[in-house]
């Protein structure tokens, strides 16, 4: 089916980076992967949609960004069993994860709104008219909340650690 | 060069991303899973445009689907809150919102209640500001890639007994935050509050219900067909309402009950102009003729002329005028003629066939007719009534 086969390869191509933005924006490493999986099938679901969308990517996004809001609203969704085992392909390594973590609470310390901002243009790597498209703000406004999140999340020591 | 002094911070973002641990995507596993969920929630009938499918049964007739999902237990609601709904779809509403206090169907609702939807969602009788409701319709349910009307569609979310589509995104008009909530087959609930935490809380508190619980169908046939008995009530209401009119339950209509029990359904037993055919178990804001002495006008007169406008998308119905040659005023006019804004379905079928005809009004402070008996065809005993109540 073309449409499976259409998905699939976009899938493929975003499914990293769609987890690790659910990472950090504050989502355990399970539940980004839910929320990654939650997002695709709701892509699937309006594939047509997606792909008239002037930016499929910011389409993707904004599903992401939603469903993650909408999920923290709703009562019902919380962990859900499962029979397959999240899969580990990367190693680990002590350093990444303290740098992962340590990252992951500084943003955590940042206004939602600035924190989705930073992790759409930089984590997933979103132009600024795409994470603007995605979050359904003006340009001016993705490029304010960057200056003013840069300039407010506290990563100064992880910076003098890697200088 | 110039360097920015965030630059780095953004590359540590970067690394921080990369240090995160991916496993692999299982497309097929992916795929298998919104195939099974889309063949659960439409059929292979389902389709991706935004469209309204009516179902041609009844939602209850729909309920023994091989396919529908096995009930699941959930606590009992709150006490100071009831369970609401269509078919199998229910919410937790307030226990003091009742069933039916519409005068009109749509958003004409003056204090929170649930009432019918139907046919005629979205008609308005622009006399009230809307109140918090939950508006019922169990003759059609929503697909994916519906628009809500705010540039928004539907999500698909799992709920104790089932899958749902959900408003993505509240909307917001003449004060009301609105959702839509939908379940195939049985229909789909019109949620609609003042503030949209609690509209969300009545829709995050949908469930499917067990098999051996539905909730209160509108019309009797419906009932019937819910696995409810009729206890069919006949009401003589004069001229207030068609013949057949079902008048409301009990209980109430939404309300969810054991397959098996018993409805009361109150049913007028009268026809006069005006047909006053604003829905199925419509209750009145007002009752008549209790109310009647609240009224700021009321006036007997003939009706000389009716001039229906275009039709009304928003209301879901064609406004029109209906001029009156006054022979009496009871309260609160003067003038010899008094024309009166009204909608089509105040009106017998064909609008002129009102004219000639001798009426009662009882209205204000604004020129509407007001359906619930305080417009109605004149007689000597009713408008000796009205001189010792006005």
């Amino acid at each position: 089916m073309e449409r499976d086969a259409d998905f699939a390869a976009y899938a493929a191509g975003r499914w990293t980076s769609l987890v690790r933005s659910a990472v950090l924006l504050g989502c355990s490493h399970a539940d980004a992967e839910d929320l990654a999986q939650a997002t695709l099938l709701r892509a699937w679901s309006s594939w047509g949609r997606v792909r008239r969308a002037d930016d499929p990517d910011a389409y993707v996004y904004r599903i992401l960004v939603n469903t993650l809001s909408t999920s923290r609203r709703r009562r019902w969704w919380g962990e859900r069993p499962t029979d397959r085992t999240p899969d580990r392909a990367v190693d680990d390594a002590s350093a990444d994860v303290e740098l992962r973590d340590s990252v992951v609470r500084a943003l955590g310390g940042l206004p939602a709104d600035q924190r989705a901002v930073l992790v759409l243009r930089f984590v997933a790597d979103l132009s600024e008219r795409a994470t603007a498209e995605a979050l359904q703000i003006p340009v001016g406004t993705v490029k304010s909340r960057v200056s003013r999140a840069l300039a407010a999340i506290d990563l100064t020591e992880l910076a003098q650690e890697e200088l | 060069m110039t360097h920015d002094p965030h630059d780095h911070q953004v590359a540590l973002l970067r690394r921080a991303a990369d240090a995160v641990p991916v496993g692999p995507l299982h497309a097929d596993h992916l795929l298998a899973t919104a195939h099974r969920r889309r063949r659960q929630r439409w059929g292979a009938a389902a389709a991706v445009a935004a469209v309204l499918v009516v179902v041609g049964g009844t939602a209850a007739a729909s309920l023994t689907r091989d396919d529908a999902p096995p009930p699941v237990t959930r606590p009992a609601p709150a006490t100071d809150t009831r369970l609401v709904g269509v078919g199998r779809l229910a919410v937790e509403v307030p226990a003091d919102w009742p069933s039916g206090k519409v005068q009109c169907t749509g958003s004409s609702v003056s204090e929170p209640t649930v009432f019918w939807g139907g046919e005629r969602l979205g008609r308005d009788c622009l006399i009230t500001d809307p109140a918090p409701h939950v508006a019922v319709v169990a003759d059609a349910y929503l697909t994916d890639g519906y628009d809500v009307g705010n540039g928004t569609g539907l999500d698909p979310v799992d709920i104790p007994g089932g899958i749902v589509l959900v408003s993505e995104e509240p909307s917001t008009a003449r004060g009301l935050v609105t959702m839509l909530i939908s379940h195939q087959p049985s229909g789909y609930l019109v949620v609609a509050t003042y503030s949209e935490a609690e509209t969300r809380a009545i829709v995050d508190s949908a469930r499917i219900l067990p098999n051996d619980q539905v909730a209160v169908p509108w019309t009797p046939e419906a009932i019937e067909d819910a696995g409810l008995v009729v206890e069919e009530v006949p009401v003589d209401t004069g001229g207030q309402y068609s013949d057949g009119y079902v008048l409301g339950t009990q209980p109430g209509g939404g309300s969810v009950v054991p397959v098996g029990s018993t409805v009361r359904v109150r049913v007028a037993r009268s026809t006069d102009w005006p047909k006053v055919a604003v829905g199925p178990a419509v209750s009145c804001v007002y009752d008549y003729p209790d109310d009647l002495p609240d009224r700021a006008r009321a006036v007997a007169g003939t009706v000389t002329n009716v001039s229906p406008g275009e039709y009304d998308a928003d209301a879901g119905a064609t406004p029109a005028t209906v001029t009156v040659a006054v022979d009496e005023w009871f309260r609160g006019g003067r003038g010899q003629t008094v024309v009166f804004d009204t909608f089509d379905f105040m009106l017998p079928d064909d609008p002129q066939d009102a004219v000639g005809v001798r009426i009662l009004a009882a209205f204000g402070p604004a020129p509407d007719l007001m359906a619930c008996g305080f417009t109605r065809p004149w007689d000597e005993k009713t408008a000796h009534a009205w001189r010792d109540a006005l």
